[in-house]
C-alpha cells in the first residue's frame, strides 16, 4: 500500500459516521466519538456530552450502550465522566479491525471502526532441536514464532508424517504449553508412548521408531494473537536414530577456559546436544567467592555448545560452572535421573546443582 | 432530656458503626485492594463464596471474596448454546478471539463463574446469571494471595534470577482448609504439586509426589499431574490424579506432608492416544463417582467403590488380568467435553464442543451417574 492510500485508509478508519437522532435527543454537536489508545490497544471510547444531552447523568450506564456491529447485546465495561464527556472502557480492549455501534436510548447514533492491527505476518523462526538426526525417544520440540500466537487447538496445525506417507495420530500431548509471551510452544511427544510398558506404549508403540524418516509439519492456517495467519508452512525433516538412555554428564564437557584480564568467551562443549531452552536457563558461572559472574550466555543452534561472554574482565582465580540438575538431553534424561527410572537399580541421591571448576588462564 | 436523647442517639450510631466495621472484617485474613492478577489459568471455589484463582503468569494463587453467599439448594438446569459467541459479544469481540480457560460453580449460590482469555492475553472473570453475562470486578475487592514461584534450593541462592521457571497451572482444587494445585513446566519433564493451607500464611506445604507404575513394576517420579480431584474411599480422603502419561493414581491425603515423598498407587491406565482434561467427584445416593473428561475419548465414569476394592492390592505389579485397563470404568455417551464442574448434587455442568463446531454449556443429570 502506498503512503497516500495508507493515509486515506487511516482517515477512513478514524472517521465517525453520524446518524440522525430519532429519539428525544437534541441535534448532534460537531464533536465526534473518539478512541482512546494505550500503546497498540484501543482501551476506551470517549462519547462527547452532546450525544447525551437528553440523558440524566445517573441513567447513562443504562441508556448509553456500545455494541459490536450487528450484535444485540451491549459490551460490558466501565463508565466514567470527564469534563462532561463519558468514557466507556470495555473490560477487554476493542478488537482491532472490528466496528462498534454506539446506542443512546436504543437508537443507533454512531459507528466507530477500530483500525486494523499491525499486519506483519507471523513466521516460525525456529524449531528445536534443529538437528536432522534425533533419538527415537525424543521427548519434545520447541516451536518459536516471530509474534505472539493465539492459544488453543495447537495440534490442529501440527502433524508428524512418517516416511513421507503416513500422518501419525496421537503422537503429541495436547497441553498448549506456551511461554508467557506466547511466542514459544513446547510440544511433548506423548510420554506414555515413550515410556516402555505403559498402556499407550503397548497399544500404540513409541511415537518415533529408529531408522524411519519423519517430517514435523507446521501448517500455515494458524492465527497469531491479532488474527493474522502464518506466512507459510514450515517443515522440519529428521531421521530417528538410537535411543538415548544415558543422563547428561557434565564431567565429559570440554571447557575452553578464558584468559584472566580479558573478556574472552568461555566456551563449553557438551558431549551431546542438550535441550536448547534448558541449556540457556540452567547454566551459570560463579567466581571464587561463590558470587555469580554477570554476563551473557548463548547456546549455538545445534544445542551442543554454550558461549558465556562476561560483562567485565575475568579475574585470575578458580571459577565454577553451576548446572541445575533439571538440564535435560533430547530424551528427557536430566543430570539427576533418567527419563525412565528403574528403581530396581540403586539411585544416586538428587543433587540439584552440579559443579565444574575451572581456572582462568 | 434532650441531652439524654442526644447521648443515646450517639451511642446507637457508635454501635452501628462498630457493627458495620465488624461485618466487613474478613475471617480469612483478606485485605481490600486490587490484586495484580495477570492471568486466570484455573478456578476453584472454597468456603463462603471464596474463589481461588490460579495465575500462571504471576506464579500465584489468589483468594477473592466474591460476596456471592446467598445459598441455593438446587441449581437450575443450564443449557446455553454457543456460549463462546455470547461471551464474545458481551466482551465486544468475536468467538474466535477468546478462550474459556475454566469454569467453576459456586457451591453456595450455584452460580457459574467463567475465566476467559482474550487473544491478546487479557484475562477476565465472568459470572452467569441465567444467560446474562456479568463481569466479576477484580478491583477494590477483598483478597489474599500466595506465591507459588519456585523457591531455589539453598545452594542456588546466588542464582535466584535464573531459577524462576515458567509453568502452567494445570488444575486447582480446595478441600478442607487446603488449596491444592498442579503445575506443568514449559521446559523440563517434572512434577509440581503444592498444598497450600488456607487462610494463607507465610508457610507453604510443598509435597513432592511419587507415582507407582504398577504395569511394569517400576517407580517413577516427576511426571506432571494434568488434573485431579479429592475423594473419600473407605472413610479416608484421597487425592485422585491423572497424569500426562495417562495413569489414574491415588495418594492418601493425610500423607501429603511437607517434604515427604508420597508414593501413589496406580489404579488404572485409561488413555492410549488420549490425555485427561478435567475430573470431578460426584455423589449420588449411596455411590460416589469419578467423572473424567478426555482429549480424545468420551467422558469416563468410575465408581469409587470399585477403586476402594483394590485397596492394599496394588502395591505389587498389577497382574495380567488388570493390565489392559486397571479399574473398571464406564464410557458415557458424552464426547468432546472441555470443562466440567459439579452444579449441585444431581447435576454436572459441562462445556462441550458439539459435532457442528458449536461450543455449548449444558447439564448432565444424575441419570448418568446413579
Amino acid at each position: 500500500m502506498n503512503n497516500y492510500r495508507k493515509t486515506g485508509f487511516c482517515i477512513l478508519c478514524s472517521l465517525v459516521f453520524y446518524f440522525t437522532f430519532t429519539g428525544c435527543t437534541e441535534k448532534k454537536g460537531s464533536d465526534t466519538v473518539s478512541i482512546q489508545w494505550e500503546g497498540d490497544k484501543a482501551v476506551a471510547i470517549i462519547v462527547p456530552q452532546q450525544f447525551l444531552s437528553s440523558v440524566p447523568k445517573d441513567s447513562v450506564t443504562e441508556l448509553l450502550q456500545i455494541r459490536l456491529a450487528n450484535a444485540d447485546q451491549p459490551v460490558i465495561g466501565d463508565y466514567s465522566f470527564k469534563d462532561g464527556d463519558i468514557i466507556f472502557k470495555p473490560i477487554i480492549a476493542f478488537t482491532r479491525g472490528l466496528k462498534y455501534h454506539v446506542y443512546v436510548r436504543n437508537n443507533l447514533v454512531d459507528e466507530i471502526a477500530i483500525q486494523a492491527a499491525d499486519t506483519t505476518v507471523p513466521r516460525v523462526v525456529a524449531v528445536y532441536p534443529v538437528l536432522d538426526t534425533l533419538p527415537e525417544n525424543l521427548l519434545k520440540f520447541y516451536i518459536l514464532f516471530s509474534k505472539p500466537m493465539q492459544e488453543g487447538d495447537e495440534l490442529k496445525h501440527i502433524h508428524l508424517i512418517k516416511d513421507g506417507r503416513d500422518t501419525l495420530p496421537f503422537v503429541f500431548l495436547d497441553l498448549g504449553l506456551w511461554n508467557h509471551e506466547r511466542t514459544m510452544l513446547t510440544l511433548w511427544l506423548d510420554p506414555g508412548r515413550i515410556k516402555r510398558e505403559l498402556q499407550p506404549n503397548k497399544l500404540l508403540g513409541p511415537p518415533l521408531i529408529k531408522g524411519s524418516h519423519y517430517q514435523l509439519l507446521i501448517e500455515k492456517d494458524w492465527q497469531d494473537a491479532e488474527g493474522i495467519l502464518l506466512a507459510e508452512d514450515r517443515a522440519k525433516n529428521f531421521f530417528a536414530s538410537s535411543r538415548d538412555s544415558v543422563s547428561p554428564d557434565e564431567k565429559k564437557w570440554a571447557i575452553n577456559t578464558p584468559k584472566a584480564g580479558t573478556k574472552e568467551q568461555l566456551v563449553i562443549k557438551f558431549n551431546e546436544p542438550l535441550d536448547h531452552v534448558l541449556a540457556e536457563r540452567t547454566i551459570s558461572v560463579t567466581d571464587a567467592n561463590g558470587n555469580e559472574v554477570k554476563g551473557k550466555l548463548n547456546v549455538n543452534e545445534h544445542s551442543d555448545v554454550v558461549y558465556f561472554l562476561p560483562a567485565s574482565e575475568w579475574k585470575r582465580e578458580m571459577h565454577s560452572l553451576q548446572i541445575e540438575s533439571r538440564l535435560e538431553d533430547l530424551a528427557g534424561n536430566n543430570l539427576d535421573r533418567l527419563f525412565e527410572v528403574d528403581l530396581n537399580k540403586k539411585q544416586e541421591p538428587p543433587k540439584n546443582i552440579y559443579k565444574r571448576q575451572f581456572e582462568t588462564r | 432530656m434532650k441531652k439524654l436523647f442526644y447521648l443515646v442517639a450517639m451511642s446507637m450510631i457508635f454501635v452501628l458503626f462498630i457493627a458495620a466495621d465488624r461485618s466487613s472484617t474478613n475471617p480469612y485474613g483478606m485485605k481490600k485492594g486490587t490484586p495484580g492478577i495477570r492471568s486466570i489459568s484455573a478456578l476453584a471455589f472454597g468456603p463462603d463464596g471464596i474463589l481461588f484463582i490460579g495465575d500462571s503468569k504471576s506464579a500465584s494463587v489468589f483468594a477473592i471474596d466474591t460476596k456471592d453467599k446467598i445459598a441455593a439448594d438446587k441449581a437450575a438446569t443450564v443449557e446455553i448454546k454457543n456460549i463462546d459467541v455470547k461471551i464474545a459479544a458481551a466482551l465486544g469481540t468475536e468467538a474466535k478471539n477468546i478462550r474459556i480457560k475454566d469454569i467453576a460453580v459456586n457451591p453456595v449460590s450455584k452460580k457459574i463463574y467463567c475465566a476467559v482469555e482474550n487473544m491478546d492475553g487479557t484475562s477476565v472473570l465472568l459470572k452467569l446469571e441465567g444467560e446474562t453475562i456479568q463481569e466479576v470486578s477484580l478491583k477494590d475487592i477483598e483478597f489474599s494471595a500466595s506465591s507459588i514461584a519456585n523457591v531455589p534450593a539453598e545452594d542456588q541462592k546466588d542464582n535466584r534470577g535464573r531459577s524462576l521457571r515458567e509453568s502452567v497451572i494445570s488444575d486447582l482444587s480446595y478441600d478442607n482448609g487446603n488449596v491444592m494445585l498442579s503445575g506443568i513446566s514449559n521446559q523440563e519433564f517434572s512434577s509440581a504439586f503444592r498444598v497450600i493451607p488456607f487462610p494463607f500464611t507465610d508457610k507453604q506445604q510443598h509435597s513432592s509426589l511419587e507415582i507407582y507404575h504398577a504395569a511394569h513394576g517400576k517407580y517413577e517420579t516427576n511426571s506432571p499431574i494434568r488434573t485431579f480431584t479429592i475423594a473419600t474411599l473407605n472413610g479416608k480422603k484421597y487425592l485422585v490424579a491423572s497424569y500426562t502419561c495417562t495413569p489414574l493414581v491415588l495418594f492418601p491425603m493425610d500423607e501429603l506432608q511437607p517434604g515427604k515423598h508420597v508414593k501413589g498407587r496406580t489404579v488404572g491406565e485409561f488413555g492410549a492416544g488420549n490425555s485427561p482434561i478435567d475430573m470431578i467427584t460426584v455423589t449420588s445416593k449411596d455411590n460416589s463417582y469419578l467423572m473424567m473428561a478426555n482429549s480424545s475419548r468420551p467422558v469416563m465414569r468410575v465408581n469409587y467403590k470399585k477403586i476402594a476394592t483394590y485397596e492394599g492390592s496394588l502395591t505389587e505389579p498389577i497382574k495380567e488380568s488388570f493390565s489392559t485397563a486397571g479399574v473398571d470404568f464406564v464410557t458415557l455417551p458424552v464426547v468432546s467435553v472441555l470443562q466440567m464442574d459439579k452444579l449441585d448434587d444431581t447435576k454436572v455442568l459441562i462445556l462441550q464442543r458439539k459435532s457442528n463446531g458449536d461450543l455449548d454449556l449444558s447439564t448432565l443429570t444424575d441419570r448418568l451417574f446413579s
